[in-house]
């Protein structure tokens, strides 16, 4: 916090001087980008995390989280190397995964001081649980015994969230919209949600997270992408109230301190191209979008958000490290590595 | 004045230092283009007027416009604040900024409607296709616009036939010059505008339009297709609209029959 505030009166500072100067103004043609509103903003390092891709391929970027040793973990759906291990310098570190064609969601998990990975695979309609290192611990495959599924197919995971009580949440957010929720040994407890306009189903369902925030009892948010809505729970699958972002095509929810973030795959009308990251304070307002218009709040709420500048295109996952840099990883980019926002 | 010149060189120096310890490029504003202006009109089709807003957000954004149809540049007009437009135009769209990259241009077509109630009825004689039903000839004559996002809107019909008929029910004493089709192009989702529509009254031929651009390669976008008419008063016109016979050889659909999508006929 104290190094930022440095940098960012330093940057006024010399800004300030330069001006003054004509060597100042020369010097001044090539600014860097700054997006983001208000008290979070970014200035933006395309090179982090660039690979030869003849070595080490990506398809599409989907999820990222950083583990206990502070490395960052990318999950890609090319079987080549599905998990992408790199440092925070962006410097590669390892890669491990070759049985994961719908590499989706990534979540990870600390238990009993150990850090466990859950990936949702879209091709396999199921949920592995890994070590961090990629051994195999647990397989949750579809949930015929919810009576919502006839075939395998109709279900299509693609997030997860864990309670502390070892609960385990999966949404099949390309599937049949469900919520199903499971003990830690992996039983049926719950199924909750579905396909629908109506508050408590989905059209989309995700992303999901555990909110803990400002010392309330858990509670979770699960997105409902194609209505742009964030949707709160109870931990036993009752809704409490809607969180409207229109035109914001939100993935899932990340929650750092207080703050939530959310990549936003599409943006405004939905056309191909778009995209931003959307980011909530404590009150579940939308503060900063970066490389979205600047959110205002009328009487009627949030005015429709749209992309503003083509910085992203399809944003699919935020992971947030201890100094609020974001790390971006995008879907149908066009096979291109993460985007760092470091902030300002 | 050296002094100052001094000064700034020291902060120069200790600014690079600050990067190359850091060991981070940062992206500069030259490398991103700003995304195209939203650009919202107050009703596609009108009888007196529209109003086009165009939301600006970056601060120090310019856009510039056209009404004529000419591509828009440095030297085109301004936008500042609501425009009224009281006639069929293309508007066109960009935005500059001096430190960002212009954005692509934008544009959206608006359509004077001389007699909102010329037309009385529609019968199609043609079935839109299950998937994209629309809401029946009803939704063909409310001059509300589909919207780009076709999936599930009910303005739209679409329809993957040889060919779509239509009977309009005219009001007799309104004099007529022109029918208008409201479709939609979205060539990636193998939507094309149709190639050519006729327009008969009593098994006479009075109208033929043809569209040469509708096998071109084209963004997406919402593509009114006009057919002039023998002027005059008619009791009632048959409008047969005929898609592309397959898709064209450069689309990944080549040989393959291609959606054509209705929300409104309109006469003028």
């Amino acid at each position: 916090m104290e190094r930022r505030t440095f940098i960012k009166n330093t940057a006024a500072a010399s800004a300030g001087l330069l001006t003054c100067s004509s060597v100042g103004a020369s010097l001044l043609e090539y600014k860097d980008a700054i997006i983001g509103h208000g008290s979070h903003q970014y200035k933006i390092d395309l090179n982090w995390g660039a690979l030869n891709p003849n070595y080490y391929p990506v398809n599409d970027c989907h999820e990222m989280v950083q583990d206990s040793k502070g490395r960052i973990l990318l999950l890609t759906n090319h079987t080549k190397n599905n998990i992408i291990v790199y440092d925070r310098s962006g410097k590669l570190l390892e890669t491990w995964g070759t049985d994961y064609p719908g590499a989706h969601g990534l979540t990870l998990n600390v238990e009993n001081g150990e850090d466990f990975l859950y990936i949702s695979d879209n091709s396999r309609h199921e949920v592995i649980k890994t070590t961090i290192d990629g051994k195999v611990v647990q397989v949750f495959t579809y949930p015929i015994e919810s009576g919502k599924y006839s075939a395998k197919e109709q279900y299509i995971p693609t997030e997860t969230t864990i309670a502390e009580n070892g609960d385990v949440y999966i949404a099949d957010g390309y599937g049949a919209q469900y919520i199903m929720r499971y003990n830690a040994k992996g039983e049926l407890l719950q199924t909750f949600g579905g396909k629908g306009d109506a508050d408590h189903l989905f059209n989309n369902a995700h992303g999901i997270c555990i909110d803990t925030r400002n010392g309330k009892d858990p509670e979770l948010l699960i997105t409902a992408r194609q209505q742009n809505k964030l949707k709160r729970f109870t931990m036993d699958g009752e809704f409490i109230e809607s969180i409207d972002l229109p035109g914001a095509f939100i993935c899932r929810p990340v929650i750092k301190h207080d703050t939530i973030y959310l990549a936003t795959i599409w943006s405004g009308d939905g056309s191909d191209g778009t995209g931003f990251i959307s980011i909530l304070d404590k009150d579940n307002k939308l503060i900063s979008a970066p490389g979205g218009c600047k959110p205002v709040y009328d009487k009627s709420g949030l005015r429709p958000m749209y992309q503003s500048i083509k910085i992203f295109t399809h944003p699919h996952d935020v992971c947030v490290d201890e100094d609020d840099n974001l790390y971006v990883a995008q879907w149908n980019s066009g096979k291109t590595y993460p985007i760092k926002l470091n902030r300002i | 004045m050296i002094k100052r010149i001094f000064y700034s060189l020291f902060v120069i120096v200790m600014l690079c230092q600050a990067c190359v310890s850091q060991g981070t490029v940062h992206a500069s504003t030259d490398m991103f283009q700003l995304s195209a202006p939203r650009l919202n009109v107050s009703a596609i089709f009108f009888e007196s007027y529209t109003t086009l807003t165009i939301n600006i957000d970056l601060a120090n954004s310019i856009v510039k416009y056209s009404l004529d149809g000419s591509a828009v540049n440095q030297n085109s007009k301004v936008y500042n604040t609501p425009l009224k437009i009281t006639e069929s135009v293309v508007v066109k769209a960009k935005v500059f900024h001096p430190d960002y990259l212009e954005s692509e241009e934008v544009q959206i077509e608006v359509v004077k409607i001389a007699n909102k109630s010329a037309i009385k009825d529609i019968v199609l004689s043609t079935k839109p296709n299950d998937r994209y039903p629309g809401s029946g000839s009803e939704g063909l004559m409310n001059l509300t616009k589909g919207s780009a996002q076709f999936g599930g809107d009910k303005q739209w019909m679409g329809f993957q036939t040889d060919s779509i008929s239509a009977i309009l029910k005219l009001d007799k004493k309104v004099e007529i010059s022109k029918v208008i089709l409201s479709t939609l192009t979205n060539q990636s989702n193998w939507i094309f505008a149709p190639g050519k529509i006729e327009v008969f009254h009593d098994g006479k031929l009075v109208g033929i339009g043809t569209y040469p651009k509708s096998d071109k390669e084209t963004s997406n976008n919402a593509t009114f297709l006009s057919v002039p008419l023998v002027k005059g008063t008619y009791d009632q016109l048959k409008v047969v609209v005929y898609p592309l016979k397959e898709i064209p050889e450069w689309h990944q659909g080549k040989g393959t029959s291609p959606w054509v999508f209705i929300d409104e006929i309109i006469i003028q």
